[in-house]
């Protein structure tokens, strides 16, 4: 009863709404605690979807931010398509429709038997299980010359926001004949396709405002998700504006100095007007907090549960995890969130784990009225993930034009429904 | 007598379809969530991807069938309903029926 009293008390000093403290007082026992840290498409997709599923839980979402500006589409605002107004969102319908309680705090240490995490004011959370969905941290160092402190020159614009606004406002700046310069990574990073589809339209953004400027993509690796697709469109939409270079052709970056404004490969060195440093990434921090990462950078997960396989009671979903074949996607955030959500529930209640449903769906735009798509459908056997036989694959190689601008108009239709699935 | 019996009969005929059809629901709401990623929540889409719940469960069935059978035009739900067996497809389409029309 002490317990309850306490989480009243916290309850009405958050502001929570008069309909989740009727919940909360209709229960006589002490209510399961679910922690979620992240509160981007897995985290506030899966603290949604526990509380949709089992309104007796007390969950509560931690996430240092206000409101959550998605990567999906800030290329689009990167190139004067979008604003950011137009790709940022708020947590009010997790809290107000929903009863998830949200602590703008950082969760910086996990204690995976006494099952607690601590914050960055101080405080601690006790919970009965822990779902980690905090996205990926920029490797700084990795590559060499390439910080924090460079990033305010030569933006990685990976994590949208500030960043996405100091991309798009060199672009703006730059006169037209200059050079701009993409680099790629080597796998895995989060969403496998989005320097090519951030190419794609700035090289657009190019040839309508800056005709006689030129875009060179500097790649990691010699292939890459929807290659033919790109490559094709690429050839008939952008032919001397967009140039791409595998690693084996000299397209590894090894070194950046921004003092002097130059990017390094292996052969040359370029001094581009604008340059865009998508840098190596890994699991961030709270996910490799108690060994979760196995030393390795991301985490691994029992896919049925989305259960970590280092630390019983804690689960770990979206970028942060590799559950090859699903990309490091928003919808495979959102999709694996939903099943781990169900499979919680399931958990706390002490029932069958119901047999998960995985998917995933990634539309790239290659032009405002060009869209591409790549999309699977998986099962679990023996605690692995595969793909279903068909189901995966890529938009036709010789599609029309109209079903290309189909799946540019699904493009957004899907962005409007997967941010609406998560924030309304 | 013959009415326990008639009881029992009647008991033993129906559980088996009832776990069948609980187990179906919990499948259809599980698949149903991963539509509504694309289709909109509670399948009411924004946009160019169609709603679902102008639908009836029939629609949505034979819809289903064609896009993994190839004869129905698409862009993308070749693929996805390739991911479908039977079972999947009775039961997405059963959910679906269940929530209000629009």
């Amino acid at each position: 009863m002490n317990v309850l009293t306490r989480r009243h008390v916290l309850g009405l000093t958050s502001g929570l709404t008069l309909n989740y403290m009727r919940t909360r007082r209709a229960w006589t026992q002490t209510p399961s605690r679910v922690v979620v840290v992240g509160g981007g498409f897995g985290g506030a997709t899966c603290a949604k979807y526990l509380r949709r599923a089992d309104p007796s839980l007390d969950v509560t979402l931690v996430e240092p931010h206000r409101q959550f500006v998605t990567c999906p589409f800030s290329n689009a605002v990167l190139v004067g398509l979008r604003d950011l107004a137009s790709v940022t969102y708020t947590y009010d319908a997790l809290q107000q429709r929903y009863g998830v309680r949200l602590v703008h705090a950082t969760a910086t240490t996990l204690d995976p038997v006494g099952r607690q995490v601590t914050l960055d004011d101080g405080s601690t959370l006790q919970y009965d299980r822990l779902v980690l969905s905090p996205g990926v941290e920029m490797q700084w160092g990795a590559l060499e010359g390439y910080d924090a402190a460079a990033s305010e020159r030569f933006p990685h614009a990976w994590h949208a926001g500030p960043q996405t606004l100091l991309l798009r406002h060199q672009l703006e700046a730059m006169e037209d004949g200059g050079l701009v310069v993409i680099t790629a990574p080597d796998n895995p990073y989060r969403c496998p396709p989005g320097p090519y589809e951030r190419a794609s339209l700035i090289a657009h953004y190019l040839q309508t405002h800056k005709p006689r400027s030129k875009l060179l993509l500097l790649d990691a690796k010699d292939t890459f998700t929807k290659q033919v697709l790109f490559r094709t469109a690429w050839a008939r939409l952008y032919p001397g504006v967009l140039e791409w270079v595998s690693g084996s052709q000299g397209g590894r970056v090894v070194r950046v100095d921004v003092q002097a404004g130059t990017v390094y490969t292996d052969f040359d060195e370029y001094k581009p007007t604008v340059a865009n440093i998508i840098p190596p990434q890994r699991a961030a921090a709270i996910a490799r907090a108690a060994g979760l990462d196995d030393g390795k950078g991301w985490c691994s997960v029992h896919p049925r549960t989305f259960e970590s396989t280092v630390h019983p009671g804690v689960h770990l979903l979206g970028d942060a995890i590799i559950a090859t074949p699903m990309p490091k996607s928003a919808f495979s955030a959102n999709n694996q969130a939903k099943v781990c959500a169900a499979a919680i529930v399931a958990l706390l209640h002490g029932t069958a784990v119901a047999e998960p449903v995985l998917m995933n769906t990634c539309y790239s735009l290659v032009a405002p009225d060009y869209g591409i798509s790549i999309a699977g459908v998986y099962h679990v056997a023996e605690d692995k993930i595969t793909a279903v036989a068909g189901s995966e694959g890529i938009s036709p190689v010789d599609a029309s034009n109209e079903v290309r601008h189909r799946e540019a108009e699904y493009a957004q239709s899907w962005y409007a429904n997967i941010t609406a699935d998560v924030f309304t | 007598m013959r009415s326990l019996i008639r009881l029992l009969l009647t008991v033993t005929l129906w559980l088996p379809g009832t776990v069948a059809a609980e187990m179906g629901s919990v499948r259809g709401a599980a698949l149903a969530h991963t539509c509504m990623t694309c289709h909109g929540p509670e399948g009411r889409s924004h946009g160019a991807i169609p709603s679902l719940t102008t639908l009836s469960s029939a629609d949505i069935t034979t819809a289903l069938q064609a896009f993994r059978a190839e004869t129905r035009p698409s862009t993308v739900m070749h693929r996805i309903a390739k991911g479908l067996d039977d079972a999947d497809i009775t039961a997405v389409a059963t959910y679906f029926a269940t929530l209000p029309r629009r």
